[in-house]
């Protein structure tokens, strides 16, 4: 029998850390509840004669990344950060960094450039739950993993 | 005590060690080196004789009149404590640690 994993962790301290309009890295966790990182890479394939399966080539690698956040009114928090970078009439690429399980030494950081792909706020009367404001990125340049030793 | 780099380290300031490199055990405190090494994320290495390293003969044998034998002493060794006794510049002797650190990391093919 395989030993069975002690190290798991959830999602329950995961920190977000996206740049304001000022270019500073700013902590939007307390304001966010979802992150996705959805990693892709570009595949292509051919056949052979005298075979029924495929052969494949890995080359290109793309990613697409997306948010939930809640609807607050307070400057400096994920929608108003969000909302700013979606209206600036000259929108820059910003860094966003999400560390996995925490932001303590050890742990797992992706990051790197990206633009804003989309910005969606559902707003529905008769809703008494906070409004949950979606938005997605896509990598501007190399994204990295790295262990956070800091 | 040498280190090397299982995976990207991100040391903030200091910039990153990426996997395969190595670094001193001075580069960072010894809590962050005892969690890293405890999750795995890094693994003490042992360090060759200076005069192992390709290149190193007469540099080797400067460091050893100097009390440097192994490289990992070199590359734990004060820089103008070390180019005092052996009359070079400090600017070298930081170089040369670079020359080693570079000699004993593994690169990984980028991408």
């Amino acid at each position: 029998m395989s030993p069975q994993t002690t190290t798991a962790v959830n999602a329950c301290d995961v920190s977000i850390w996206l740049d304001n309009a000022a270019g500073t890295p700013t902590d939007i966790s307390g304001s966010s509840n979802e992150v996705t990182l959805d990693f892709s890479m570009n595949v292509g394939e051919l056949r052979n004669f005298q075979s029924r399966w495929p052969l494949r080539l890995m080359c290109g690698k793309d990613a697409k990344f997306a948010l939930v956040v809640t609807y607050t009114t307070a400057s400096d928090e994920a929608v108003d950060i969000l909302r700013d970078w979606f209206f600036q009439s000259d929108p820059a690429p910003r860094t966003l960094a999400v560390y996995i399980p925490d932001k303590n030494v050890g742990s797992d950081k992706y990051s790197g450039e990206c633009v804003m792909d989309s910005l969606s706020i559902p707003a529905k009367s008769g809703e008494g739950t906070p409004i949950a404001v979606s938005a997605s990125f896509l990598p501007n340049g190399e994204w990295s993993h790295t262990t956070a030793a800091t | 005590m040498i280190y090397r780099a299982r995976t990207n380290l991100d040391a903030g300031k200091k910039g990153i060690i990426p996997k395969g490199g190595v670094f001193c055990s001075g580069f960072l405190s010894p809590e962050i080196i005892e969690i890293l090494e405890k999750r795995g994320r890094i693994l003490p290495i042992a360090a060759p004789p200076l005069e192992e390293l390709p290149g190193w003969r007469l540099r080797s044998a400067k460091m050893a009149r100097a009390g440097v034998v192994m490289a990992d002493a070199f590359l734990e060794a004060d820089a103008n404590e070390l180019a005092r006794s052996i009359k070079v510049k400090a600017s070298l002797i930081e170089a040369w640690k670079q020359e080693v650190i570079g000699l004993l990391s593994i690169p990984e093919p980028k991408g």
